[in-house]
């Protein structure tokens, strides 16, 4: 091998290195391009609610920029949207296995595992994205993760694990709305003071706001309070006549506050006519226990003195039919028998 | 004459790291060159025009570029690589490499359905031959560096180095143990890491995790095989059958032949994009396990017609790639068959395209080691070798069967040239020197020189074992016995010992046995036990060997 023919292969060789450079810088840019075209028209089609066209795009991305995480991210939640849950779940798996920290890829584990009715692992999950890693500073990803979250423990009922969730959320500098929802929340957990504390916290901002009036009455009902109740909702109702939900809440807090038999100074006569009412609402509702309702009958039909203590006898039998009773569609029954379960009536 | 061998050693081993490093930066223009040129070609949202448009232009263009300037870059490039280590004497020219590149990136990047793998191993190959001859080495050496080229370059176009080393081994030079083993490696490994550092590490393809659901599935997959066998004669025979009649059209017309290829595959292009260039971007879908059986079926047909059609016209490009398209198809179509039926024991269909893919490599190129441990590499999962195997094997053993010609011999063949096949030689190294000895008596150490004369001249030798039918002592050679004035000396006094003289073990393979005649200048070999090297196991003749190769008859 000759001089002359080793400088002409170095020669060779940087020149094809440099032209290889420049080509394959070219096809990374272009295919970069084309990647990301693909990517913004998939999130278009995901926005106008199209998940299986947008997954095909997203997957079009993907495949032309395999480094790219977000595109297999959008890529699995278009296809959780789509119902391809197999697929869904074979793209978490490689994205958690790369970065188990992806606050965005444990959150579509959480609702995979979610559609999957796995509830407890769904949690966990929940858990890591909440404390994972996001794109910059990751705070209102982090407290939008928690809501939903929260929502979904509110669909199971897990009324204690909610209020877990919700009590982190105080510390957070949070805005309008997420407050709004935390007090909405805090109702639904039976955090009822909680709840009417942060809307009337609220309404010291925007005191002309119906929503906040009638969430305000919807924890006063659910405190028992129900001629304050009464008040947020005809003060919404004033702001919102339209509101056909407010009307409804209205005429319930309204003849809650007409059969309550709490109120102190509510004389014995009156009491013990609300409890002989309460009992016979209570008797029509439930139809389990037939000793029990022939008793009730019996107690109606009775000649008896309009005393404190007949009108305790009364409540009594009624919270016991109460307690073996199927769920009824009235909103009424249920508010005030958990208020006399919880408070004194004497 | 030892320092020139040391010198030719030491220079073959520094060409093989440049063949190494120049094949990768080569093949790596190549592939992104077609790349590139094909993305202008078809923009996104392209207009079905441009599908049956440019394919016709660019096999027309390709193959006037072929026909008047570089006619041997036309086709797949491995029967020419062939034809330089078996004819050629390891010579390909620097014009056919340069053609090569021109033309194949002309007419992959216009659609054509054929690979660029095949024209790389030929530019790979074209390159260390150049180098080869440059650097003034003995032509053997040149022809041992045709496949350290050709494994640097389908390592570097594959991004399989080690399936590329095989490859060189098992289909190009078709042996194994061949000498050059390490060079190929070598130059492999360089061609590997040059692509690296360009492209980084991004396989071929993307495959999901491969996983076996359960037992029964191994069934399945010796179904595949039987399919991909099937496919794969199917697809051998139809682009030979078509071959051939190309080949009986007037000469004046090469140039044009191209087109009906361009033009076959225009047409399917414009409703049936996915048919158009190698299709490497539907195989990854169809992998990803969720395409529609019927898409698949329509898919792989029209993919073997295509290519077919492409190839024998004339146009520039290889069948590896689109073998395994078609492999993809058979695959994702049975196992969404299998699918269909055995939901809870099946794996998604994109495992079965991932098996198909080696099974149709196997059943058309007809290397199934290559293609094993090619798909092994692609996926990098260790669980996929066994069904891989049942499949290839089956699909090889099928294809073998039923066409009988390996595709890149027949297609020699078709050109008028008889290139050795792996398999031929396999079928004569399964031949051993037991099956062909005869226990023909030895000469006896007390007969007379004149009796062994008349003896050799008896049975038309030119030399003949001593010693008794338990025992040998030594040969006798004709040019010995004429040295010999005194005719009655005994044959005792005149012998080759055994210690200077070549002798077989049964156990040999005939071409060892040639080489040993060859070198002893003797037609007539003795052969001995392993165990007692005196004890005489049968004689072997020259036209004994001849008659087992087929090549002569032993007239006395």
């Amino acid at each position: 091998m000759t001089a002359r023919m080793i400088v002409i292969l170095a020669a060779l060789i940087g020149g094809l290195y440099a032209f290889d450079t420049f080509l394959a810088r070219v096809e990374r840019s272009e295919i970069g391009q084309e990647a990301e075209r693909r990517f913004h028209s998939g999130l278009d089609l995901y926005l106008r609610k199209q998940p299986a066209k947008a997954a095909e795009e997203f997957r079009r991305a993907w495949s032309l920029e395999r480094s790219n995480s977000r595109y297999q991210l959008e890529l699995a939640a278009a296809e959780l949207e789509a119902g391809d849950l197999d697929d869904a779940h074979t793209l978490l798996d490689d994205a958690l296995r790369r970065d188990p920290n992806s606050g965005r890829a444990n959150l579509l584990q959480a609702r995979l595992l979610k559609y999957q009715r796995r509830p407890l692992e769904s949690d966990s999950y929940y858990h890591r994205a909440i404390y994972g890693g996001w794109p910059g500073d990751g705070g209102n990803r982090r407290i939008q993760t928690r809501l939903e979250l929260i929502r979904e423990l509110d669909e199971r009922g897990d009324r204690k694990q909610m209020l877990a969730e919700l009590l982190p959320l105080e510390a957070d500098t949070l805005n309008f709305e997420t407050r709004k929802q935390v007090a909405s929340f805090f109702t639904a957990a039976g955090a009822t003071d909680r709840a009417a504390a942060v809307y009337k916290d609220l309404l010291t901002q925007h005191p002309g706001d119906a929503d906040l009036l009638a969430g305000l009455g919807d924890a006063q009902l659910a405190a028992g309070q129900y001629a304050a109740a009464l008040s947020s909702f005809q003060h919404a109702y004033r702001i919102a006549p339209a509101r056909t939900q407010t009307q409804l809440d209205m005429q319930l807090a309204a003849g809650l506050v007409a059969i309550d038999p709490t109120p102190r100074r509510l004389p014995s006569r009156e009491k013990f006519d609300r409890s002989n009412t309460i009992l016979k609402m209570v008797g029509e509702a439930c139809a389990a226990n037939q000793d029990q309702l022939k008793q009730s009958g019996d107690m109606l039909t009775a000649r008896a003195d309009r005393t404190n203590e007949a009108a305790e006898q009364r409540l009594q039998l009624a919270e016991q039919l109460w307690r073996n009773c199927p769920s009824t569609q009235s909103r009424l029954l249920p508010l005030l028998m958990r208020k006399l379960s919880t408070e004194p009536t004497l | 004459m030892s320092t020139f061998q040391d010198r030719e050693a030491r220079l073959s081993i520094l060409l093989s790291f440049l063949i190494g490093i120049l094949v990768g930066l080569v093949v790596v223009a190549f592939v992104l060159l077609t790349g590139r040129l094909s993305a202008r070609m078809y923009p996104a949202g392209d207009s079905p025009w441009r599908r049956l448009i440019i394919p016709i232009l660019g096999s027309l263009f390709s193959g006037w570029l072929i026909y008047r300037f570089f006619p041997d870059a036309r086709g797949s490039g491995i029967p020419q690589t062939k034809f330089a280590i078996f004819i050629n004497n390891g010579y390909i020219s620097t014009r056919t490499v340069i053609g090569k590149f021109l033309c194949c990136s002309t007419s992959l990047a216009s659609g054509i359905a054929l690979g660029r793998e095949g024209p790389s191993v030929h530019i790979g190959a074209g390159i260390a031959s150049v180098l080869a001859r440059r650097a003034k080495l003995q032509t053997s050496t040149v022809k041992a560096m045709i496949p350290v080229g050709c494994a640097a370059a389908l390592a570097a176009a594959f991004n399989t180095p080690i399936a590329a080393v095989l490859f060189s081994l098992e289909e190009v030079l078709g042996d194994l143990h061949a000498p050059v083993l390490g060079s190929v490696v070598i130059s492999a490994a360089t061609s590997w890491m040059t692509l690296h550092l360009l492209l980084g590490d991004e396989p071929l393809f993307h495959v999901p995790a491969y996983q076996l659901v359960h037992p029964a599935e191994f069934a399945i997959y010796a179904v595949l095989g039987v399919v991909g066998g099937l496919v794969s004669v199917a697809f051998v025979k139809l682009l030979l059958t078509l071959r051939r009649r190309f080949l009986l059209l007037p000469k004046t017309t090469a140039w044009l032949q191209p087109v009906a290829g361009g033009l076959l595959v225009g047409l399917l292009g414009w409703f049936f994009p996915e048919v158009l260039g190698v299709g490497y971007d539907y195989v990854e879908r169809v992998l990803g396990g969720d395409s529609p059986l019927r898409t698949v079926l329509l898919l792989g047909g029209l993919k073997i017609l295509a290519t077919a059609t492409c190839y024998s016209s004339g146009n520039a490009g290889g069948i590896f790639g689109p073998s395994l398209f078609i492999g993809a198809m058979t695959g994702g179509a049975v196992g969404s068959i299998a699918h269909h039926f055995f939901p809870t024991i099946t794996a998604n269909p994109g495992a079965y395209a991932l098996i198909g893919m080696g099974t149709a490599f196997a059943g058309i190129i007809r290397t199934p080691l290559t293609s094993v441990i090619m798909i092994f590499e692609l996926t990098r999962d260790y669980s996929i070798i066994v069904p891989l195997m049942i499949s290839n094997l089956v699909a090889f053993f099928i294809s073998a069967r039923l066409q009988h010609e390996p595709i890149y011999e027949a297609l020699a063949m078709q050109e008028g040239v008889y290139l050795p096949t792996g398999e031929h030689r396999d079928e004569l190294d399964e031949v051993r020197v037991s099956q062909v000895m005869k226990s023909d008596e030895p000469l006896g150490a007390a007969m007379t020189v004149q009796a062994a004369r008349k003896h050799l001249d008896e049975v038309q030798r030119n030399s003949w074992p001593v010693g008794d039918s338990r025992q040998i002592i030594g040969v006798i050679t004709r040019p010995q016995l004429d040295g010999v004035k005194n005719g009655d000396t005994p044959l005792s006094a005149v012998i080759n010992s055994l210690d200077n003289w070549p002798y077989l073990h049964p156990d040999h393979r005939l071409s060892y046995a040639l080489e040993r005649m060859g070198t002893a200048g003797a037609d007539t070999l003795p052969v001995v036990s392993r165990a007692n090297r005196s004890q005489l196991a049968g004689i072997v003749t020259l036209p004994d060997l001849l008659a087992a190769f087929g090549i002569a008859r032993d007239k006395a």
